[in-house]
């Protein structure tokens, strides 16, 4: 899967300051710090991808689907860090 | 009179839902003017054009890259997305080519703990319209208008514009009557503050203010006169603005400098 383009990247940015403000969440950063982050998370998301999927155990790694272990990759972050 | 009393308040709930539109453009070749009617060559939609700003190229170069907003467009939904714009004519002469679809920018009503405020974007600039009448003794000392603002976060700060526009008896258009719309009375060239602090704490109140000179800069609006007043935030401007959140007003104070 190829990294987000610049209109996705944007697109992404605004929803997330947008669900922040409607969470009542305080950010406390600038719009460009915040929008270095996003960009900064796909880059690690796109040099990373092959890693993470190398990680898995079979048969996980072959039955799954790219959607599948995206879910997988959320469900697990989000848990460990309590936003789920 | 005494200066520095105030003539009028608004609050959230005096905002008119405006049919505010907003949208980018590039390869801009031929300057329009306030007011004019701006027509989508693709889709055949029309609105009003109630200000613009280049940020980028010129004019000359066919490379003006900016941003406009859009007032009474003949079908809100109609636009195509990325299609060429002419000024003053449905004959397409591609003064410019937008960047999107022109989107409904009208500042949405929020609370924030129970109290009403309006929400302006972080991202795409929005609009709030009140009208008033300039009370009888305003003396021409000219206007100090005081925003009220919260936010969730005290990172960063804002950038405010405000128009004015006064309607004067029996001489300006209010509404649009037939199928031109290019008759309406639009508003002065606006006055900024770009340097916007948000509160020092979130969910604090901040202050600030943007002043206009008695005469012209105010759209020469005179006592007792109908005005319109239309608050715009530039979050498309990263720079100037850079606060990650939704702009929540709570107040504008209008008084006399």
């Amino acid at each position: 899967m190829a990294a987000l383009d610049d209109t996705a990247r944007v697109a992404l940015w605004a929803d997330f300051m947008r669900q922040a403000s409607s969470t009542r969440v305080d950010l406390a950063l600038t719009k460009s710090q915040l929008r270095a982050a996003v960009d900064a998370t796909d880059d690690w998301i796109e040099a990373n991808q092959g890693s993470f999927n190398a990680a898995l155990p079979q048969p996980a790694r072959s039955v799954l689907t790219a959607k599948d272990k995206t879910k997988l990759f959320m469900a697990v972050a989000g848990k460990r860090f309590g936003v789920f | 009179m005494a200066t520095g009393d105030t003539l009028v308040v608004f609050t959230p709930a005096s905002n008119l839902s405006g049919d505010f539109q907003y949208v980018a453009y590039t390869s801009g070749d031929t300057e329009p003017t306030v007011g004019d009617t701006i027509w989508g060559d693709t889709s055949n939609e029309t609105a009003v054009l109630e200000y613009y700003e280049q940020q980028s190229g010129t004019w000359g170069g066919s490379d003006s890259a900016g941003f406009m907003i859009f007032s009474n467009p003949s079908d809100a939904g109609g636009w195509s997305s990325g299609e060429n714009w002419t000024a003053n004519t449905t004959t397409p002469s591609n003064d410019g080519t937008f960047t999107s679809v022109p989107v409904n920018c009208a500042a949405t009503f929020d609370t924030a703990n129970n109290v009403l405020v309006l929400d302006f974007d972080a991202t795409v600039n929005e609009v709030a319209l009140f009208q008033g009448v300039m009370p009888d003794h305003y003396d021409g000392g000219g206007l100090t208008i005081t925003l009220g603002v919260t936010s969730t976060t005290a990172t960063g700060d804002m950038s405010w514009f405000i128009f004015l526009k006064s309607l004067t008896d029996d001489v300006d258009n209010l509404t649009n009557v037939g199928t031109d719309p290019s008759g309406l009375k639009v508003f002065a060239a606006p006055n900024t503050n770009i340097a916007f602090d948000a509160a020092s704490v979130a969910g604090e109140v901040a202050y600030g203010t943007i002043t206009f000179s008695n005469g012209a800069d105010m759209d020469s609006i005179a006592a007792g006169e109908l005005f319109f007043l239309l608050l715009m935030r530039d979050a498309q401007d990263g720079t100037a603005d850079d606060m990650a959140a939704d702009a929540e007003l709570v107040f504008i104070k209008v008084a006399e400098t």
